[in-house]
């Protein structure tokens, strides 16, 4: 039980990086229809970017959990901030002169973004990895003890910070100006442009937010799981990310945040599930998004928030 | 047996009721028309006829089978064939290729067949590419039919839209705003070209369309259908002169003028 | 007559494919020759991957996740087939380069080949089935994330070597035969452009061509769409299953990453690039973007390496500017003329199927 239990706390922790991706994911495709396959990899800019200014304004060890989010912050900052404008460039350059090609094309050119983005960044960080700075404490202020679950300040600076971006970005599209036509446009982007809505200014900022909140992410996920900061990092998780997206109903921002919490958990409970006679289960985490995926798809191939709009005829 | 029989079939998109008890009987070789204003829901009728949705309730019998829930080619196969409102043809592939793609329907060769290139192949190749240029002859497109179908101009376009259709051999031909961005002389001939296909092949057609001349001229029943409901059913002359009809099209006196 | 004039092609093309598979490893240098062979397992990745993307319209981009089924299943085969199925063969996997050495590897390459595709057919299938019905972008990321399970389950999966790769069975001291020889590659290439082109001119290949071009019009006129994507999906994975059997006994040895995304999307490129839906467009780049990359590193030596690291910065460049500016791919969605001969045999083929249906 407590065993299930710790897992599940692990699984919030790596469920709100992937709702945080999803975010973006399900936003563009909302506005645009079109999978935004470099969206993983503005979220290893977001990490590489971080880990560059988290080592140029020296970052350190902080002994509190306040102090932990306070100096990341302006990390974060800077990242989601470079973020965006990549993102922007992104869509003016790439996918912009394509909005009324076939969707083949946007899809190829979006993989032609990703692996861009890939190797270029391999060129110019080399394929060594890097790792981010500690910034939350060690030792014995690292966690907190409850009964025989432990939750760490990585855990709790990581969940709390994406809770907040979170609220942010539901606070833009539900009550501002903006985050009302970006929902206009993905209602129906020909209605929304004739009420006088300035399509390319939404799908812009879309985009910029999108990738502000990939950028966090890869922050938050180079800081607090130390893991490796790479390259080839966001093809794995953009997949993953998107599958949530998918799983959670594409094109719906509630659905992104659900299905990213799902697909957290369910790949921590089979990560820390014990062996089954020689099978071991954990050792397949890495395929569980990939089996949900084609289980949502069979059943509910809107997504569990989704709705299922048909080709109109 | 009436070719086709709607009993009380109603279509729902969550809380929108697009068709909303439409009763309709065609007779075999009738050429009948399904008018309204703009959203009365006609073309959800045809999508409903050609599996693209199913009926929340109600029947739909084609030759006393019922159909409603079957899949598209399934219809297609059992003898419906339609054209759309926005032209559907497939744009990169020549004339020819559009039509044989059609014609091809009823065709068995198989994918083992058509690989070895055997014997049952060649013959099939021939009869569906025979088929495909007599139709297009009738059609007038033959000298085209080497085009790819996007080059077409638009009433071309229009025409081997309903050669395509008539390609799969169908019982019952729906035809969605066949004369649409059509000029008058175009539209003239187009008339002659659908009376022919019934009168010639016996083929049963339902059409959509707004311009009243064309629909008129050539339906021998119509049906007027308003908020998805049909509020009148009969002959061009007992629907022009129909108080209902024409509250539905130019609204009542005390109004101040429809809304289209 | 018809029938005599086959087999003789036929045993014509095999006669030539088996004495160009001894001269030509004996006359080239290895590296234009292994350039050669890559090339060959290449144009069965791309014409076949075609026939999914070009033809059908669909967006499979896990193409390489077929290939590794086929190459691990393949030389699983022969390595654990070994005793029991294949005792003829050589337990250190080299065999003579002579005829009688082509025999003995014949059966066993033969039985890869099927099986590797079969095996490769069957789960392309039951990925496919459910995924096609739905809209056409979510196949794309069905198909990446299958060629993520295939790793996943490779690397975890001792009996093939798992994360260090395939080599044979270590304990028993049996290796992965070398038995793909030039014969088979080639033999394979030839069958998949048949296909290919029987398909694309023919009626039944319509159809295949009408769910690309508009699907809702496909349905209305009889087409069973989920049908023919499905087969369009069993066939493409079947052949680069037979791909993947023909990598793992020209390597002999396989390793899982050499199947990962990446490797998808170089067929991808491919594919685009040379003009989706054109067989000759596939064919011509497969071989560029093989021979290219290997020729370079080989003759530029320390140049060739660097230029080999901005390789595939280039590739995501050129797609990008690929689609903004000719989306139709380099040669275009049209087939390329290879000269007069294929031109009379055509319009020969087409007089005839003419003369027959009066």
């Amino acid at each position: 039980m407590d065993q299930i239990l710790q897992q599940l706390i692990n699984g919030v922790q790596l469920g709100s990086i992937y709702a945080l991706i999803a975010l973006g994911y399900t936003m563009v495709y909302g506005v645009l229809r079109l999978i935004n396959f470099a969206h993983g990899d503005v979220f290893m800019v977001g990490a590489f970017v971080g880990f560059y200014s988290a080592k140029a304004l020296k970052v350190a060890e902080q002994p509190t959990f306040v102090g932990a989010l306070a100096t990341l912050l302006p990390v974060l900052l800077i990242a989601m901030a470079a973020c965006s404008v990549l993102g922007l460039c992104i869509e003016r350059l790439a996918y912009r002169p394509l909005r009324r090609a076939p969707r083949l094309t946007a899809l190829i050119t979006a993989i032609g973004v990703s692996l861009f983005l890939v190797n270029g960044c391999q060129l110019l960080f080399g394929a060594d990895p890097k790792f981010f700075p500690q910034v939350t404490p060690t030792g014995e202020a690292a966690t907190i003890r409850m009964g025989n679950i432990t939750i760490s300040k990585d855990q709790m600076v990581m969940v709390v910070a994406a809770a907040l971006l979170m609220a942010v970005l539901t606070y833009i599209v539900n009550y501002t100006r903006m985050g009302k036509a970006m929902r206009a446009v993905s209602f129906d982007a020909d209605a929304a442009a004739l009420m006088g809505i300035n399509i390319d200014r939404v799908i812009s900022f879309t985009f910029g937010l999108g990738a502000a909140l990939a950028g966090a992410g890869g922050v938050l996920f180079a800081a607090l799981t130390y893991a490796k900061i790479l390259p080839i990092m966001g093809i794995q998780m953009g997949l993953k990310a998107f599958v949530a997206a998918v799983v959670g109903g594409i094109g719906s921002i509630p659905g992104a945040m659900l299905g990213g919490m799902l697909m957290g958990v369910a790949e921590s409970l089979v990560k820390g599930s014990p062996s089954w006679g020689g099978f071991e289960p954990s050792r397949f985490a890495d395929a569980v998004a990939f089996i949900l995926l084609i289980i949502v798809l069979l059943l509910r191939p809107a997504g569990l928030l989704g709705r299922y709009a048909p080709e109109k005829v | 047996m009436p070719v086709l029989t709607l009993e009380n079939v109603s279509r729902r998109f969550g809380g929108l009721v697009a068709v909303d008890g439409v009763n309709l009987t065609l007779e075999k070789g009738a050429l009948a028309g399904l008018i309204g204003p703009n959203g009365a829901g006609k073309t959800t009728v045809f999508n409903l006829l050609t599996g693209v949705y199913a009926p929340s309730t109600g029947s739909i019998k084609f030759n006393g089978k019922e159909i409603g829930g079957l899949k598209p080619h399934q219809i297609a196969r059992l003898g419906i064939c339609r054209t759309f409102q926005n032209i559907r043809l497939f744009p990169d592939l020549s004339v020819l290729d559009n039509v044989r793609t059609a014609a091809s329907a009823h065709q068995r060769v198989g994918l083992a067949s058509t690989l070895v290139r055997n014997e049952k192949f060649r013959q099939c190749e021939a009869s569906v590419t025979a088929e495909a240029e007599r139709l297009l002859e009738l059609f007038d497109l033959k000298d085209l039919m080497h085009e790819e179908a996007r080059s077409l101009p638009y009433g071309d376009q229009r025409r081997l839209e309903i050669a395509r259709a008539l390609a799969t051999s169908p019982e019952l031909l729906l035809l969605d705003e066949p004369a649409a961005g059509m000029n008058p002389q175009e539209s003239a001939e187009l008339m002659g070209l659908v009376r022919r296909l019934r009168d010639e092949f016996g083929v049963t057609i339902l059409l959509i369309e707004h311009d009243m001349t064309f629909v008129m001229g050539i339906c021998e029943t119509i049906t007027v259908l308003v908020y998805g409901k049909p509020i009148a059913h009969g002959t061009p002359e007992e629907i022009r002169t129909n108080p209902k009809v024409i509250e539905a099209y130019l609204g009542k006196e005390d109004d101040d003028g429809g809304d289209d | 007559m018809i029938f005599l004039k086959r087999a003789a092609g036929i045993a014509l093309t095999l006669a030539v494919l088996l004495i160009l598979s001894f001269v030509l490893p004996a006359r080239l240098q290895d590296v234009v020759f292994r350039v050669v062979m890559l090339s060959g397992i290449a144009i069965i990745m791309a014409v076949s991957l075609n026939l999914i993307n070009g033809f059908t319209g669909q967006f499979s981009i896990g193409h390489a996740g077929f290939q590794a089924v086929g190459a691990y299943v393949a030389a699983a085969l022969t390595v654990y087939g070994h005793q029991r199925l294949f005792p003829f063969l050589p337990q250190d996997g080299n065999l003579p380069a002579t005829f009688s050495g082509f025999l003995t590897g014949a059966p066993a390459m033969l039985a890869a080949m099927l099986v590797g595709g079969l095996v490769a057919a069957v789960i392309g299938f039951v990925v496919g089935q459910p995924s096609l019905r739905l809209r056409g972008d979510y196949l794309a990321i069905v198909t990446l994330g299958f060629g993520e399970i295939i790793r996943v389950v490779v690397e975890n999966t001792d009996a093939v070597g798992g994360p260090r790769g395939f080599t044979g069975n270590i304990d028993a001291g049996i290796s992965i035969p070398g038995i793909a020889s030039f014969f088979w590659v080639y033999l394979t290439v030839v069958v998949v452009i048949l296909v290919a082109r029987n398909l694309r001119f023919s009626v039944e290949g319509l159809k295949y061509l009408s769910v690309r071009e508009d699907e809702i019009a496909a349905q209305a006129m009889g087409v069973d769409t989920t049908r023919v994507k499905v087969s369009a999906f069993v066939l493409g994975a079947f052949f680069a299953g037979v791909a993947g059997a023909l990598y793992a006994h020209y390597e002999q040895s396989v390793l899982p990453t050499s199947f990962g995304f990446i490797r998808s999307f170089d067929f991808v490129t491919m594919v685009v690039l040379g003009g989706l839906g054109s067989i000759s467009g596939s064919v011509l780049a497969a071989v560029l973007l093989t021979a290219l990359p290997e020729l370079l590193r080989s003759s530029l030596g320390q140049l060739g390496a660097e230029f080999n690291q901005y390789r595939l910065v280039a590739y995501a460049l050129l797609l990008i500017v690929l689609m903004l500016v000719r989306p139709q791919g380099i040669f275009g969605r049209g087939e390329i003329d290879f000269g007069k001969f294929f031109r009379r045999r055509r319009t020969a083929a087409v007089t005839a199927l003419e003369n027959e249906g009066r």
